[in-house]
């Protein structure tokens, strides 16, 4: 593992270079809104910035995408697949949240299952990190085995040491040769620079998550339907989710398609028989919690949460998972 | 005001003429609310009132009103001069009855636009104009700026503004609320379409405009349909504008303009403007303005005699 000092210049040099021989993705401002989008000029890329509005696993898993095509020839069904680009991506400024999210996504993808669209997108991506030194009041990643300066899941991470200088901590091979003759060594107090940043950004976090370890004996308490009374049963909360990975598949004329599916909407659970389990909202949101609780952390031993705080900020009516989750015991030995 | 609030909801509550109060409450940030539910006499004191009450409660009227029987138990709604108007055409298209539902309509100057909350999402800005209601002005929402129903015109309880007590009505301020459709209408047709273009692409296909709207109210969207599939359901230009157009055209003559579509969508497409459009039409062809009586039918849903229209004959 390297580490070396960059400057805002070599930085926008990378920057350009990568344009270059890679797909570069980079957040960058649509409007009001902070959007990861190919990168067409260095200048726009965007650093000082929370977390984008869509996590990053719209580039491996997007809300839209064409598995195959299918052809009746000769009065023979036949299949077709268009090939995917193989080019290298670099996905800049990808946060500590995000990153981790993503190795959540390769136990569904990648493991008993082998998503091949899936992990196409996966070899040949590189995330580059930005470490956060300004975490938002919505932020809890701290509570979930993650945190600010977190480098579980990126190639590279990059800190804003201030000053138009940052540290680059190498973490794999890949991430690594992205920044391969540039920068000098880091020194002493660049370190303890970093080491300070960290700090205070792990000060700043306070909301933290603490799910009772008997969530499983709450399932049939009314707390739900309390809590879930406001819920609008909108995607909002489960489509900007990192985590969040229920999809859908259509035919669109030949095309099939797949694409992102919600399991606030009723309809997510309808069968063709017409009968609905989950036609009671209380029944929708508790699958939320509970899947992301409960279910994946029994099925792969973690909470199906990084902590990014997108759904509480972008609920249309400001749900709390978090203090619905920390809550649901007390509230039991309250009734 | 609260305090004013809080006791007439918790006598409501004690002389059982409401089941239920739909009411503002904190939000966990401390300066957003959220939407509560009060059931009880001693859980009044969650209810508040501030201008971040931008959400339109009617919207929860359809989910609860099993709980609503004639003469009483009804439903209680805290409810803005806007938000009363779909109250209204709640009852229009027969969803609700008149007494089924008990109006707190809430003396109101306005509610912030999310915008200092966007700031602070995008730069990471800290919000602390919790007080500091100076420039209220710039911070209101486009629709506030332009209202005509500070006060509710239709009301069981009214909650005065205390700051305008005894004072005149607060006058709508001299803002054309056509302003942003005239300037779109301006544009060339090749214009508009690449304007609608790059938002409609936008769009994720949550359906938080649908779903936060109180006049969405069909128990099977056309947009949920699979058996035929009208509009493909994964977001793509094509199935995007044909669902944004299908939501505005459905909403015709109905939409009562409380922009919540607009505040919850996350990508934050203009919607507003669609449905102004409409309510534009609408108004120049059928001199109607929904959302203002209870009696009147609605324009898509009425015909007279007297029709130039060879076909509705
Ligand atoms: S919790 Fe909020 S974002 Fe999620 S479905 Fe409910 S209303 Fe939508
Ligand atoms: S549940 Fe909410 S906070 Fe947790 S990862 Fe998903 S969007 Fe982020
Ligand atoms: S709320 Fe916005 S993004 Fe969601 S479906 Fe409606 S228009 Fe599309």
């Amino acid at each position: 593992m390297t580490e070396k000092i960059v400057s805002k210049e070599d930085l926008k040099k990378i920057l350009e270079g990568l344009m270059k021989t890679s797909e570069l993705l980079a957040p960058g401002k649509e409007g009001d809104l902070v959007l990861f989008k190919p990168v067409k000029n260095p200048e726009e890329v965007f650093f000082a910035y929370p977390n984008s509005l869509k996590p990053v696993k719209e580039f491996f898993f997007p809300p839209r995408e064409e598995l195959f095509k299918h052809e009746i020839r000769e009065g023979k069904v036949g299949l077709s697949s268009e090939h995917q680009e193989n080019r290298k991506r670099v996905i800049w400024g990808v946060r500590p949240c995000d990153a981790k999210s993503l190795l959540m996504f390769d136990k569904m993808f990648d493991g008993e299952y082998k998503d091949s669209y899936y992990l196409e997108k996966r070899a040949k991506s590189v995330l580059v990190g930005l470490a956060c030194n300004e975490p938002l009041d919505s932020c809890f990643c701290l509570s979930l085995n993650a945190g600010p300066h977190a480098k579980e899941g990126l190639d590279v991470l990059i800190t804003d040491l201030g000053d138009d200088s940052y540290l680059v901590e190498g973490i794999t091979a890949k991430g690594e040769e992205l920044f391969q003759g540039c920068g000098k060594e880091s020194g002493e107090g660049e370190r303890t620079r970093k080491k300070e940043l960290e700090e205070a950004a792990k000060k700043k976090i306070r909301k933290t998550c603490q799910p009772p370890p008997d969530l499983e004996s709450f399932f049939e308490d009314p707390y739900w339907e309390k809590v879930s009374r406001k819920c609008i049963s909108c995607g909002v909360c489960t489509y900007l989710c990192p985590t969040c990975f229920c999809f859908d598949l259509s035919y669109e004329g030949r095309d099939c398609i797949r694409f992102w599916d919600s399991c606030s909407f009723s309809p997510f659970t309808k069968m063709t028989s017409g009968e609905n389990p989950r036609r009671e909202k209380k029944t929708r949101y508790r699958q939320r919690v509970y899947h992301k609780f409960s279910y994946f952390k029994k099925n792969f031993g973690e909470i199906a949460c990084v902590g990014c705080g997108r759904c509480l900020r972008e609920c249309p009516v400001k749900v709390d998972i978090v203090e619905i989750v920390n809550q649901c015991s007390k509230d039991k030995t309250k009734d | 005001m609260i305090k004013r609030l809080q006791e007439k909801v918790g006598k409501l509550l004690r002389e059982k003429k409401v089941a239920l109060v739909i009411g503002y409450e904190m939000a966990g940030d401390g300066i957003s609310t959220t939407p509560c539910f009060i059931e009880r006499e001693d859980e009044v004191e969650r209810l508040v009132w501030n201008e971040h009450c931008v959400y339109n409660l009617s919207r929860y009227l359809i989910e609860t009103r099993e709980l609503a029987s004639s003469p009483s138990p009804k439903i209680g709604v805290v409810a803005k001069g806007c938000d009363v108007k779909s109250i209204i055409g709640l009852i229009q298209e027969n969803q609700i009855k008149r007494d089924e539902v008990v109006i707190i309509g809430m003396e109101c100057e306005g509610q912030f636009d999310v915008e200092g909350e966007r700031q602070f999402k995008v730069e990471g800005l800290k919000l602390k104009d919790k007080d500091k209601d100076k420039d209220k002005e710039g911070k209101l929402l486009e629709k506030c700026k332009a209202c005509e129903v500070h006060i509710p015109k239709v009301y069981d309880l009214l909650i005065k503004d205390d700051r305008n007590s005894g004072a005149p009505e607060p006058q709508s301020p001299e803002v054309n609320a056509y302003a942003q459709v005239e300037e779109l209408e301006g544009k060339s047709q090749e214009e508009r379409w690449q304007y609608w273009k790059k938002e409609f692409a936008r769009c994720i296909k949550c359906y938080a405009c649908r779903q936060v709207c109180p006049l969405c109210f069909c128990p099977q969207c056309i947009a949920d349909q699979t058996l035929p599939q009208w509009i493909s359901p994964s977001p793509s230009l094509k199935g995007n504008t044909t669902w944004n157009i299908v939501r505005a055209f459905h909403l015709a003559g109905r939409c009562i303009d409380c922009g919540e579509c607009e505040r919850a969508c996350p990508m934050k497409i203009p919607l507003r403007k669609i449905n102004k459009k409409l309510g534009k039409e609408i108004k120049e062809m059928f001199d109607y303005e929904a959302g203002l009586d209870s009696e009147a039918k609605p324009p898509l849903a009425d015909f007279k005699l007297e029709d130039p229209e060879e076909f509705i004959r």
